[in-house]
């Protein structure tokens, strides 16, 4: 499992690294970092909560 | 009783009657007709949350603003696709909103660093010197406009600071915003031709400046459009072009945060124990409060896409060349995901939103607008201990898709 991360939707809200802090982060300028390419099962509740959060839909879980 | 039992849904969803007064009209729709064919305008209306979420959030070019996201009923009544349309010109350029993937997204990317979350948190200093400003200037009149004089011009002096307009030109880019949006019965919603032409007055010669200042990046809402070389062909935009991608910022910057900010005050005042509670703390209530402000007086009422293949979206068969409208403003009341939505309650939870839009199109300005409505919310409720507003003074627009108050008179008492 892990996150597909739609970068030319992306505009750096940071909503994903306020879900989901140990998955994603924002930098000083506002670039998104993903921060765990390979999902354990114990991070599928957090991801599902940053994809749902996502104002411009940019993001999903592939299996 | 006839008149009661008489279904809105019969009517022109765009007549001045129901755009004028349009929650009846959403709450029918929601309970009877959820999703609702408009054969006239080829057009299906969604008009619950959970529906609107979902088709705002289906990608792959598969609903494209072809048409613009607010094409003018008129023109839905004269265009009927037979299949899906040609997508917009990119050569030229067409405008920023209209464009399909990945042009769309290009355009986008080109200009949106100084809307992005940490450079507007960089503005805060800058945009309360503004609005202290403008309570200077206004406070000792006793009386003034919230939207206009305090509000509008605040936003107004923003937006031409970001693209590098001598603020002391604020009032005249105002004016000219203000002149262009209001609403024509006769055409019907907002003649967005006749729009772009005289903002782009004010926009041509800010890239023009931009052009002979080198273009070095110092100016990012425009600097990164100047450099901008299209791909494959590798040509540079012309200024009509860039202007082209730059209205949108404008008038978004203007339009809608002003409506917000005076209507949102107005509904405090308009509950004294709410406003109360929000004075107890303003640095922590007052951005807990913007949330439901947002939610309650967002003034965009719509937004259009067309079908450029069959989908199927919400349960519902969607055809190549047909038009989808998601009702905003009608997610925002939806009782299915707001407990008693038509009420103003400060503090709610709210846990997810609609008032700006969602996916591709998701407002590019919404930082900005949150920090100024915040801003000049809690600017005015630390200095103003006791006002009136003049409701029968009040003025509003039944404009099409900006719904919302043009003039809120004020009385400062204390």
């Amino acid at each position: 499992m892990r996150i597909v991360v739609n970068r030319s939707l992306c505009d750096g809200n940071g909503m994903c690294a306020r879900e989901a802090p140990k998955l994603f982060a924002v930098d000083e300028h506002d670039a998104l970092h993903v921060l765990k390419e390979n999902l354990d099962e114990k991070d599928r509740e957090p991801a599902e909560r940053a994809v749902k959060a996502c104002p411009k839909a940019a993001l999903r879980i592939v299996e | 009783m006839n008149a009661s039992t008489e279904s809105l849904l019969d009517r022109d969803p765009f007549s001045i009657e129901l755009m004028s007064n349009p929650l009846p009209f959403y709450k029918e729709l929601r309970d009877k007709a959820p999703v609702k064919y408009y054969k006239e305008y080829d057009t299906y209306f969604f008009s619950r949350f959970e529906d609107v979420w979902e088709v705002l959030r289906v990608g792959d070019n598969a609903f494209v603003a072809t048409e613009t996201n607010l094409p003018t009923p008129q023109y839905l009544r004269t265009h009927r696709n037979n299949g899906a349309p040609p997508f917009a010109s990119t050569r030229p350029m067409a405008a920023g909103p209209s464009l399909p993937s990945p042009y769309y997204e290009e355009m986008r990317l080109a200009h949106i660093a100084p809307l992005r979350p940490k450079s507007v948190a960089a503005l805060q200093e800058f945009v309360l010197g503004l609005v202290r400003g403008r309570l200077r200037v206004l406070l000792p009149r006793r009386k003034f406009d919230l939207i206009a004089d305090y509000a509008a011009m605040t936003a107004s002096s923003v937006v031409c600071f970001l693209f590098g307009i001598p603020l002391s030109q604020a009032g005249e880019v105002l004016r000219c915003v203000g002149e262009i949006a209001k609403y024509d019965p006769l055409k019907g919603g907002v003649d967005l031709r006749s729009f772009f032409i005289e903002l782009k007055k004010h926009i041509v010669p800010a890239i023009q400046a931009r052009r002979e200042a080198g273009a070095d990046g110092s100016n990012s809402l425009i600097d990164g459009l100047i450099n901008y070389q299209t791909n494959p062909d590798d040509r540079s935009l012309s200024d009509n072009e860039i202007a082209d991608q730059l209205v949108c910022v404008m008038v978004g910057g203007m339009e809608s945060a002003p409506k917000v900010t005076g209507q949102g005050i107005m509904e405090l005042w308009r509950r004294p124990e709410q406003l109360a509670a929000v004075r107890a703390d303003l640095d922590n209530n007052v951005p807990i409060a913007i949330e439901e402000i947002v939610r309650y007086c967002a003034p965009a009422q719509y937004t259009f896409r067309t079908a450029h293949k069959d989908v199927t979206v919400a349960g519902q068969a969607v055809k190549a060349g047909q038009r989808v409208a998601c009702l905003l403003h009608s997610a925002s009341r939806d009782e299915r995901e707001f407990k008693e939505p038509d009420s103003f309650i400060w503090n709610r939870p709210i846990e997810r939103v609609l008032s700006f839009g969602l996916g591709q199109h998701h407002c590019i300005g919404k930082h900005l607008a949150k920090l100024e409505v915040r801003t000049l919310v809690h600017e005015f409720l630390s200095q103003v201990t006791s006002f009136e507003i003049v409701e029968e003074e009040a003025v509003r627009n039944p404009s099409c898709f900006q719904r919302g108050w043009i003039s809120l008179p004020v009385i400062i008492k204390g």
